[in-house]
């Protein structure tokens, strides 16, 4: 039996090839993600290895709170400094100030921008046993005019020691700074793609406005005394709400924050590649299905001559588990060529895994090769209990097997999952609070499998219709393609529910991306009154230094300026996050719906605006207190002046400048709102705030109508961004209608010559296999269309809290979607229509 | 067939020849020779056949299973090509026709019958009927549609999908399909080799009346005795060769060359 199924394995292997290719491309989806994820571990792994290799002990604030998981230490007084270095066995001591928003401009006068990682300013490290960075070319900086930058940037704007080059700092104007040298990382050129500036330890202070903080002390101990033993001794003389660790600790803590970081972007790329591996176990599911059909008097044949039913079921499951580890295998090895793709998109992104080499993970391999393997058998199986069915005496029948019929039982088993799996959706999106992502995604994975079981039911009424004009159109080939994509409903069922998956995905994240930006705009148009809005030009990464808020308020022309920051905070051990604004001239930049209390014009340094949401939520009214712990220590209570309808602009916590700045450390601005003066017109005032910018390269100012344009831009490159992820899974399952067409073809091969042999041409066989193709891919489409848009409102309603409350389901990007099925559908035709073509008229005639 | 029907059966103008067919035949096949393989395995299945349709006539083809018949059908209609040789059908030279041609021209020129398989499963029987003409784009003749139904009691079954039928009605309908484009030859390969004597005589009878009655031509490939008899002139075939005739062939007739054929 088993050399049956081996040999039957081998006749069949170019059909098997395309479902195999299913499972190649999602299993190399998987591992590369993997791959990628720990390469980008192991990278800074490395690097934390190497900057944190001198130093022994680290002195920080205790933690306030976390933010996106990541441990959050506030800076200690400078006063501890000395402290330190009195303590015995101390070597060494460092305060270091780190600040982001430290933006180089290169000589051409463009500042210099990252994909998403961080412009850094720090103080240069004298020590050269405890530095992280280490100078590649020229000198440590001195004194308040000199800067060392890392040598990446260096390289790629081609600065030298000795050239003077603007930077434009966290506070304060942009200044004008000598380059003493050049530095790196260890082997690397930077920290990752961020770009670094180094300061004089003493001078530094000021230019990046912390003369009264460090960051962190790093010590360095003296011969003799381990790090465990300095760490106590540090820790004895600290004041409260200071903290030391080793520097063992810190490099662990460093490289867990990052994980929690790279985790979240590996966790987003293995959700799409496991999907795409669904969809491929839907091609696995048919292909088998058709290969029993077609072999249905082979195995016939077996049983006739004694294969028991658990044999018949083995060798079909054998065929799979082979077939599986083999495409297992090869899209593990093709999983590493995948790394070395997306690690390339990174880098072009401006993630810089530097000299890492891929890692491959011996997990990696046995999860991809257990994984493929699994979702092929566990696909093949229904089609092989079906083999199993197959009574002796088909082997005496007529080869074609009759399509079967769609059962009651599938019906009630399709509208069960159906049902659930929406219940399970909408716990997910409005009810339960936590592990939403995963109950949301339990439940539309339901959905998915409930509307594909069903689907089979609607495939001979919808595609009837749909067949219409290609019948008008098409006559007799139109007509014979209608007919023959709905004559077998389960499998057209199962190829187009391949596609509906992918589909349902675009249609639903166009939905949500829609409604995001209508939201956004009607927001920006009901809330923001400024005549410009001054943003930084990279919106991912950068910053408004406090500076440009200043130089603007000096400009006469401007009656107005208005600066937005905020971040996180915590509300008890909740994290939230909070919106400063300034109450002095907010009222002249823009406007919040008040629906009890004082307007936000008048909201105190010890109060907070909450939005009506947040008043429901956390049941307090005007008056209450609310304790909120920002990033330095201790909780502020601060008093409810107002509460305001939700928006997206100003969030659900409203704190003064003041305050935010005043508890927080990292503070430049989000975006400055800029009201002209009375008597200025508004177009002329663009020329005016620009000029006072001209300083502050890599801001752009923008009025309503073009900021609401970049907003939505941004919105588009993301929905474009997952849209590229899902195509995996949509060019998956084309594959899985060339199969589906191509193996049908071999089936009819006798039908296909009659109709030769009654005149119809090559071309005309060749438009019917189109038209056949077009009709399923439409009908995967429609399907998914109809799931998408579902999900798309509920995720939109779901949101509703976050500020998104227009539903747009952007029916003309829908509509687009169906064309370029269409044009899809005709691509995957090409193939299955060809082979159509070449039926030889007399072999499918002659009475064998 | 109308003027407009033969435009577009034969697009490309017949090729002067050598022995025009004189008018009288429906097909004419000339020094006809087809060979499979090469060297030692070399077949020659028809071995210079020379043979005359007459119009409006019911001829049987006979010969023992490998005699050539099938392949000469094969080679008349159009299905498959000469290895040297001519055949003309009505005044077309079909030998000297492209594939795509070849295939225009069988639309509406040429009718078939097989032994099985003759029906697209998906199709009613009303849609097999006329899947010819809708395949060539042309207009049914409901008059004649009718009569053609009528002829072979099918009124009842037209709705009905091949898998609905039996295959004594499966067979009428493929004889009223190939009936309904009026073609100048119907080829009918055993096209009651997988019926009951019963429904294959019922079937045979009404070919026959086709012919009467319309002035059908009809060539019946068969080995069946009883099947040929039905025909106004039997061709006897061995090994690719004819070897005999018979006009108004009886059973017994009919027996006895195959007996001297060994079939």
């Amino acid at each position: 039996m088993v050399k049956a199924t081996l040999q039957g394995l081998l006749a069949h292997k170019l059909r098997l090839a395309l479902a195999a290719l299913a499972v190649v491309l999602g299993v190399a989806f998987v591992s590369g993600t993997i791959v990628l994820g720990d390469t980008v571990n192991k990278t800074f792994t490395d690097l934390f290895n190497t900057t944190t290799a001198g130093i022994d002990v680290a002195v920080r604030g205790a933690s306030t709170g976390s933010a996106q998981g990541i441990p959050q230490h506030p800076p200690v007084p400078a006063s501890v400094l000395p402290t330190v270095q009195a303590v015995s066995g101390v070597k060494e001591a460092f305060g270091d100030v780190e600040r982001i928003g430290t933006t180089i401009v290169d000589q051409q006068g463009k500042a210099v921008t990252t994909g998403g990682a961080p412009t850094i300013g720090l103080l240069w490290n004298p020590y050269p046993d405890m530095a992280a960075l280490h100078l590649k070319a020229g000198s440590p900086p001195q004194g308040d005019s000199q800067v060392v930058i890392d040598a990446k940037t260096a390289t790629n704007h081609g600065i030298n020691p000795g050239d003077r080059i603007e930077i434009i700092l966290p506070v304060g104007p942009p200044r004008t700074f000598t380059v003493s040298g050049v530095a790196g990382f260890g082997t690397q050129d930077n920290l990752a793609g961020a770009t670094i500036s180094a300061f004089d330890p003493q001078a530094g202070r000021a230019i990046l406005g912390s003369e009264t903080e460090y960051e962190s002390i790093f010590v360095k101990a003296d011969s003799g005394v381990s790090a465990e033993q300095l760490k106590t001794r540090v820790a004895a003389v600290l004041p409260a709400g200071v903290e030391a660790v080793t520097g063992q600790s810190l490099a662990q803590e460093q490289t867990d924050a990052v994980k929690t970081l790279t985790n979240v972007l590996s966790t987003f790329l293995l959700v799409f590649a496991l999907i795409a591996l669904f969809v491929g176990s839907f091609i696995i599911l048919n292909t088998f299905s058709i290969l029993v059909a077609q072999r249905q008097r082979e195995l016939a044949l077996l049983r006739a001559m004694g294969a028991t039913r658990g044999q018949v079921l083995r060798s079909v499951v054998l065929e799979a588990t082979i077939t599986g580890l083999i495409a297992s295998m090869v899209g593990v090895a093709f999983g590493i060529l995948i790394a070395k793709g997306l690690e390339a998109l990174l880098n072009a992104i401006g993630l810089d895994l530097g000299s890492t080499p891929l890692q491959v993970a011996w997990t990696t391999v046995v999860i991809g090769l257990v994984l493929g393997t699994l979702v092929t058998v566990v696909a093949s199986l229904a089609p092989a209990w079906r083999a199993t069915r197959v009574a002796p005496v088909e082997a005496l029948r007529e080869a074609v097997p009759p399509p079967t019929a769609v059962t009651t039982r599938r019906v009630s088993v399709g509208l069960g999952i159906l049902v659930a799996g929406i219940v399970i959706l909408c716990l997910g999106l409005f009810v339960v609070s936590s592990s939403q992502l995963l109950v949301t995604g339990i439940g539309a994975l339901a959905t998915f499998v409930g509307v594909a079981v069903l689907a089979a039911i609607l495939v001979p009424p919808v595609v009837e219709f749909l067949g219409w004009p290609v019948r008008r159109l098409r006559g007799a080939p139109g007509k014979l393609a209608s007919e023959n994509a709905r004559r077998n409903p389960r499998r057209t069922a199962a190829t187009a529910s391949a596609l509906m998956i992918g589909v349902g995905l675009v249609a639903c994240f166009t939905v949500v991306a829609a409604s995001l930006k209508d939201s956004i705009s009607s927001t920006i148009d009901r809330t923001v009154t400024a005549d410009y809005i001054v943003t930084p030009e990279n919106q991912g990464a950068g910053f408004v230094p406090l500076g440009v808020a200043q130089a603007l308020r000096a400009n006469s022309s401007i009656a107005a300026v208005s600066e937005i920051s905020g971040g996180n905070f915590h509300y008890g051990n909740e994290g939230d996050q909070a919106i400063a604004i300034e109450p002095a001239t907010i009222d002249r930049t823009a406007v919040a719906e008040i629906q009890q209390g004082a307007p936000l014009a008048s909201l105190g340094d010890d109060a907070v605006a909450i939005s009506e949401d947040a008043a429901k939520n956390h049941t307090i009214k005007v008056g209450d207190a609310v304790p909120m712990q920002f990033f330095r220590p201790g909780v502020r209570s601060q008093r409810v002046a107002t509460i305001f309808a939700r928006n997206p602009l100003f969030g659900d916590y409203v704190v003064t400048l003041n305050t935010w700045r005043a508890q927080n450390v990292d503070v430049q601005d989000f975006a400055v709102l800029v009201k002209g003066a009375p008597g200025v017109a508004v177009a002329d005032l663009r020329g005016k705030v620009e000029s006072t910018l001209k300083s502050f390269p890599g801001m752009k100012v923008q009025n309503n109508a073009e900021y609401k344009k970049s907003q939505a831009n941004q919105i588009d490159i993301l929905l474009n961004l997952i849209n590229v992820l899902v195509v995996f899974a949509i060019v998956i399952a084309l594959l899985g209608v060339v199969n589906t067409v191509a193996l049908s073809i071999v089936e009819r091969t006798r039908e296909l010559g009659l109709v030769r042999a009654l005149g119809m041409t090559r071309g005309q066989m060749r438009s019917m296999v189109r038209w056949e193709t077009v009709l399923i891919t439409i009908f995967g489409t429609l399907l998914g269309l109809a799931v998408g848009l579902f999900f798309g409102v509920a995720l939109v309603k779901a949101f509703a809290s976050l500020g998104v409350n227009t539903v747009n389901i952007a029916i003309g990007q829908q509509i687009s979607y169906v064309v370029i099925a269409f044009l899809a559908g005709l691509l995957a035709a090409i193939f299955p229509a060809r082979r159509a073509a070449k039926t030889d008229m007399l072999r499918a005639i002659v009475t064998e | 067939m109308t003027s407009e029907q033969l435009a577009t059966a034969a697009p490309s103008p017949p090729p002067a020849t050598a022995n025009p067919p004189d008018g009288t035949a429906a097909l004419v096949a000339q020094a006809a020779v087809k060979v499979y393989g090469r060297g030692d395995t070399e077949v020659r299945a028809l071995d210079g056949i020379d043979v005359s349709i007459e119009k409006g006539r019911f001829t049987a083809i006979m010969g023992p299973s490998g005699s050539g018949k099938s392949t000469l059908l094969h080679c008349l209609a159009g299905l498959d090509t000469l290895t040297s040789g001519r055949i003309w059908i009505g005044d077309v030279d079909i030998t000297a026709l492209d594939e795509k041609h070849l295939t225009l021209l069988r639309r509406v020129r040429v009718g078939f019958i097989f032994q099985s398989f003759n029906l697209v499963p998906t199709l009613s029987a009303a849609d097999n009927i006329t899947l010819p003409l809708d395949i060539a784009g042309k207009p049914v003749d409901r008059e004649w549609f009718d009569a053609v139904i009528g002829v072979l009691s099918l009124k009842p079954r037209l709705r009905h999908r091949p898998s609905e039928l039996s295959g004594g009605q499966q067979q009428r309908v493929a004889a009223a399909r190939a009936l309904l484009s009026r073609p100048d030859i119907i080829f009918a390969d055993e096209p009651s080799g997988n019926l009951d004597s019963r429904a294959s005589g019922e079937l045979l009878g009404l070919l026959k009346t086709a012919v009467q009655r319309y002035g059908q031509t009809i060539v019946l490939v068969t080995h069946d005795a009883n099947a040929a008899v039905f025909a106004e002139r039997v061709i006897f075939l061995a090994d690719g060769h004819i070897v005999q005739e018979l006009t108004d062939p009886t059973v017994d007739g009919v027996l006895g060359v195959m007996k001297t054929l060994g079939g």
